[in-house]
């Protein structure tokens, strides 16, 4: 793909597409169809322009589907904006300067190439689930974690053996740790929410309820563009992938004196969608670096996650320096090969932990989901400051929908309503009853809406009196995202024994999910914890540790210099048509080129 | 120009029986008959006129509730606790809505058709409007018991609804809830038709299946055939490929088939082909993989879940004989007598019948230029309540044309071939 974008490159011609994704960036709608709705004529055809139009058309929309179901309507537009993150571009990000190398004592090699910079990655415990089920032979999550270590920073074996400059990665981070730190503060959101906190500036005191939560970029972006009336709604919080990009960003920064942008951070995630949430505005140095001066209007400012790349482009990525990824050592790096140690002590131990960290790693349950488990730890929080009290578990009208209510000892009332939506058709369910209603267009000024009579009023959410609502696109949750190893994949194929001409149907693909699921669940993390002992009460929710959490935050905001709300929360904004402003095609294609933060 | 009478020869004649009044004066785009009351809908414009069978002239409208054009429009099936009348409309404005006639006046209002402008702004109340789809609503179909709707659109995707009750008095809260969005078909979704309701719980698997069947034809030149499986999921069961064209009509056989067999299946495509589709339903069908994979469900031991897939199978077992010169647009399959007609953008409507035997199609009747020069849009049959007919059960065909002209047929079968 070239790096000089034409306004000739782009069209409206939809074309088939692993991925279904929308840009976050306002795209202009498409035109209306033309008034003639002959039968003879039917002037859109899909994928085409009426030749009326073909001067000032803009790019069509599409808006988030199932991630399973989707079979891509994905225009040249977008098709460009997801191809700017994939495999190549880390590769030709590794060939483009030596990379800056740490040593012992803090000090980096190379900084005086200007180009140089210091490549860290993140990777998501989805991933690790759905390869530990393709490579099968029992591996586990650590064990591809040690795999993928290999594939990123061995020298003789993965990817700094090759390349123009045999750079490799630093750090491999997973995004759990940041997941961590996502759930106590999502769980303060919705249950401190009308207390003053003490620990930190939350000025989101009032937040609405139901609180949704928007670590999922899939269920956000659609939020934006079709629904923008839920986003009061959403969590503030960040998603795991942005955090772990604020936090390695900040603290890299500041502890190495250099700037982000010096920083390659490289996200390894489960679905396309987490391409567009690296892109957004509201996730880069300027919300927090207040020092960079290259800050203005039209710079907008250097990411916190600069690429995004899948499950199935990982193994792209092995074997375009021909490297057979599944025969990497399971066992860790060894330590001649392994960087200096992270250069923040408190935060490496809460990157890496140790024995000594406290919390228990715990292996997640499958009661918490594969997407998680926001919801899981806010329930588990409040049986904990509720002794005695009960989870009630309902499944709703199919199995991406649950309801749950903490019942009190005393009463046996709920004292708690919570529900998980998983899945577009779900969410269409939830998005409807959140809706307000609008006045009739017929006289007589009925207001009607989706479900609801005339006269009720709206938002009454007599049909929803959930205080939190974990939402997530995917039915199935994380682990069935759209960038992991499907079954109809040629690997996969084979472990279920199934032929290669073999189209697998719905069953299939639910028997392959339940294999990765399983993985999801099964391996533990690192072993560890003699720390803090399991009590219910001022101990440990589901094996972290909130007081370790807190703490950790606190001294992630010192060492940033930048409050903590401005740090882990983020902002959402509704996606408006820009359809009959004055925008040239080239100032369009340029802003896109521009937000993708591509540095051609 | 009048259209001309059936070809003589034949022993059935399509005889022009009626034009319902008043004209529409914009192009019209599907007439469909209530399940058992005598009042047929037809979608023109923004609104849908509903006329009385039992006189021809109108009977009440639906105003103002979309804001582009009315495709397609459906009776919603009365249940036990319904009483009153209920209208679905698919519009181009991306919309279905939900239309419920006056209820204190329903049942009791004489179907004749009526004058008056001022009384109907009343009868026809906007209930419910279903959003969801991205663009314009091309068809819409309730299955039997009225329990699921679904839509389908110009967006790819099919939305299957379900009505969970309420609406009935002011104080119930009427509930519809999104149950599945499918999205497999490459194209625009054109049509979409429930089995009609025969097979409750039979052979063809009530226990693998739901008993309701839909199936969709689309500008991907495929139909798709869907069930809910056991868990309640509305999944794919099949994709029947083989036109050359966009698929505008699916029309399921209305009568019930004799044996137990499953109902078969008629698609009309714009290459001017029309099937005629069976299932293929195997008997040994891997009933026995039913053990639920009990071997190791390790995940390092995948276990082989192949034999319990959903799909099935279906064939062309017949074509119709090719007549129309343009696009056929409408099929239509008698439910009383098993003659099938169809009309197109040639302004032909044709009438088919099967031979018991040799199971072939031939043509029976024709009507040329049935709406003038015009496009006809839909044909349906529907059964005959006015004074000229002879006796209960009696079926007319209605034909609906760019014209704004709503047309009523007599077919009438001579003797010696039925």
């Amino acid at each position: 793909m070239s790096a000089i974008l034409s306004a000739d490159d782009l069209n409206d011609f939809i074309s088939p597409g692993v991925a279904c994704i929308k840009p976050i960036e306002t795209l202009p709608s498409a035109p209306p169809p033309p008034t003639s709705e002959s039968f003879e004529f039917e002037v859109i055809l899909d994928g085409q322009q009426p030749s009326s139009a073909s001067q000032s058309a803009g790019p069509a929309q599409i808006s988030l589907t199932d991630c399973l179901a989707c079979s891509g309507c994905v225009t040249s537009a977008e098709a460009v904006l997801v191809s700017l993150q994939s495999h190549n571009e880390v590769l030709s990000l590794l060939d483009s300067a030596p990379s800056l190398v740490l040593r012992p004592d803090n000090t980096l090699t190379n900084l005086d190439n200007p180009s140089s910079k210091l490549f860290v990655c993140s990777i998501s415990p989805q991933v690790l689930a759905s390869l530990s089920a393709a490579i099968g032979k029992n591996t586990t999550q650590p064990q591809v974690m040690n795999m993928i270590t290999h594939l990123l920073s061995n020298p003789e074996l993965g990817l700094p053996s090759g390349g123009k400059h045999n750079n490799g990665f630093a750090y491999l981070v997973s995004t759990n740790r940041a997941r961590e730190a996502s759930l106590v503060l999502g769980s303060d959101e919705v249950l401190l929410s009308k207390a003053n906190n003490n620990n930190y500036n939350n000025n989101n005191n009032d937040i609405k309820k139901p609180v949704l939560t928007s670590s999922c970029p899939g269920w956000v972006c659609y939020a934006e563009k079709t629904h923008p009336y839920v986003l009061p709604y959403l969590s503030k919080v960040k998603s795991p992938q942005a955090l772990t990009g604020t936090l390695l960003k900040t603290t890299l920064s500041k502890t190495l004196g250099i700037s982000p942008d010096r920083i390659w951070h490289l996200s390894i995630m489960p679905c396309f969608d987490k391409k567009l949430e690296a892109s957004r505005e509201e996730l880069t140095d300027a919300i927090w670096n207040t020092n960079n001066p290259q800050h203005s209007t039209s710079n907008k400012g250097i990411r916190d996650v600069d690429c995004v790349i899948t499950t199935k482009e990982i193994l792209m990525l092995a074997e375009s320096r021909n490297i057979n990824f599944f025969s990497l050592p399971t066992t860790p790096l060894q330590s001649s090969h392994q960087p200096p140690p992270f250069p923040h002590k408190a935060i490496g131990n809460f990157l890496f932990p140790t024995s000594d960290t406290p919390g228990k790693n715990e292996q997640q349950q499958p009661p918490a989901g594969t997407s998680g488990g926001n919801l899981h730890y806010i329930l588990h929080t409040l049986l904990s400051q509720h002794p005695g009290s009960r989870l009630l578990t309902t499944r709703g009208r199919n199995a991406d929908v649950v309801e749950y209510s903490i019942l009190s000892p005393f009463s046996g009332e709920p004292i708690f309503k919570a529900a998980r939506y998983y899945g577009f058709r779900n969410i269409q369910n939830l998005v409807r009853k959140l809706k307000p209603a609008k006045p009739s267009r017929m006289p007589g000024g009925k207001p009607f809406g989706s479900a609801r009579r005339p006269g009720k009023t709206a938002g009454s959410g007599n049909a929803l009196d959930f205080s939190y609502v974990e939402v997530m696109a995917c039915p199935g949750g994380c682990t069935n995202g759209g960038g992991q190893i499907k079954v109809d994949d040629p690997i996969v194929l084979e472990r279920m024994g199934l032929g290669a001409e073999t189209k697998p149907g719905p069953q299939e693909q639910k028997a392959w999910l339940e294999v990765v699921d399983e993985a999801y669940f099964s391996a533990g993390e690192t072993p560890s914890s003699q720390g803090v002992e399991k009590t219910d009460a001022g101990g440990l929710i589901t094996g972290i540790s909130p007081g370790y959490i807190r703490d950790t935050l606190k001294i992630w905001s010192d060492l940033a210099s930048v409050p903590l709300d401005k740090l882990v929360y983020t902002t959402f904004r509704e996606v408006v048509s820009d359809v009959g402003k004055a925008q040239t095609d080239t100032e369009r294609v340029v802003q896109l080129a521009g937000k993708i933060g591509g540095g051609w | 120009m009048s259209p001309s009478p059936a070809s003589a020869g034949s022993s059935i004649q399509i005889l022009p029986l009626a034009t319902f009044s008043p004209d529409l004066y914009t192009r019209a785009w599907q007439s469909t008959p209530h399940p058992h009351l005598p009042l047929i809908a037809t979608t023109h414009d923004k609104t849908v006129t509903v006329f009385s069978l039992t006189n021809f002239t109108k009977h009440s409208s639906l105003t103002g509730g979309h804001s582009r054009s009315i495709r397609s429009c459906a009776w919603q099936p009365s249940s036990s606790s319904s009483q009153s009348l209920r209208l679905v409309t698919g519009s181009f404005d991306s919309t279905a809505g939900i239309w419920t006639y006056n209820p204190a006046a329903s049942l009791e209002k004489p179907v004749g058709g009526k004058g008056g402008e001022e009384e109907e702004e009343e009868e026809w109340e906007f209930t419910l409007v279903l959003e969801g789809h991205e663009n314009e609503v091309k068809s819409l179909s309730f299955s039997p018991s009225g329990q699921y709707l679904a839509t389908c659109s110009r967006d790819k995707s099919i939305w299957i609804w379900e009505h969970l009750g309420g609406g009935e008095d002011e104080e119930e809260e009427e509930d519809w809830e999104t149950v599945a969005v499918l999205t497999e078909h490459e194209g625009d979704v054109k049509t979409v038709a429930f089995c009609p309701g025969f097979k409750a719980g039979k052979k063809h698997d009530g226990r693998r299946y739901g008993s309701d069947c839909l199936v969709s034809g689309s500008y991907d030149d495929t139909v798709r055939v869907w069930r809910e499986d056991q868990d309640g999921e509305w999944t794919c069961v099949s994709v029947l490929s083989g036109h050359e064209g966009t698929v505008w009509g699916v029309e399921w056989e209305k009568r019930e088939r004799k044996g137990g067999r499953y109902q078969r299946l008629m698609t009309a495509g714009a290459e001017r082909a029309v099937k005629v589709w069976e299932l293929k339903e195997e008997e040994e069908e891997e009933e026995a993989a039913e053990q639920e994979g009990e071997e190791g469900n390790r995940w390092g031991a995948v276990p082989n879940r192949m034999r319990q897939s959903l799909r099935e199978e279906w064939e062309v077992k017949g074509t119709l004989p090719r007549v129309h010169t343009r696009e056929i647009y409408s099929v239509a399959w008698s439910g009383v007598t098993g003659l099938v007609a169809t009309a197109g953008g040639d302004g032909l409507l044709v009438v088919y019948e099967e031979d018991e035997e040799t199971k072939e199609w031939r043509v029976r009747g024709r009507v040329e230029g049935a709406h003038g020069p015009y496009e006809i849009n839909h044909v349906t049959w529907c059964r005959r309540f006015d004074k000229g007919a002879e006796g209960k059960g009696e079926e007319m065909l209605v034909t609906t044309g760019d014209d704004g002209v709503v047309r009523a047929w007599e077919v009438r079968i001579g003797e010696e071939e039925m």
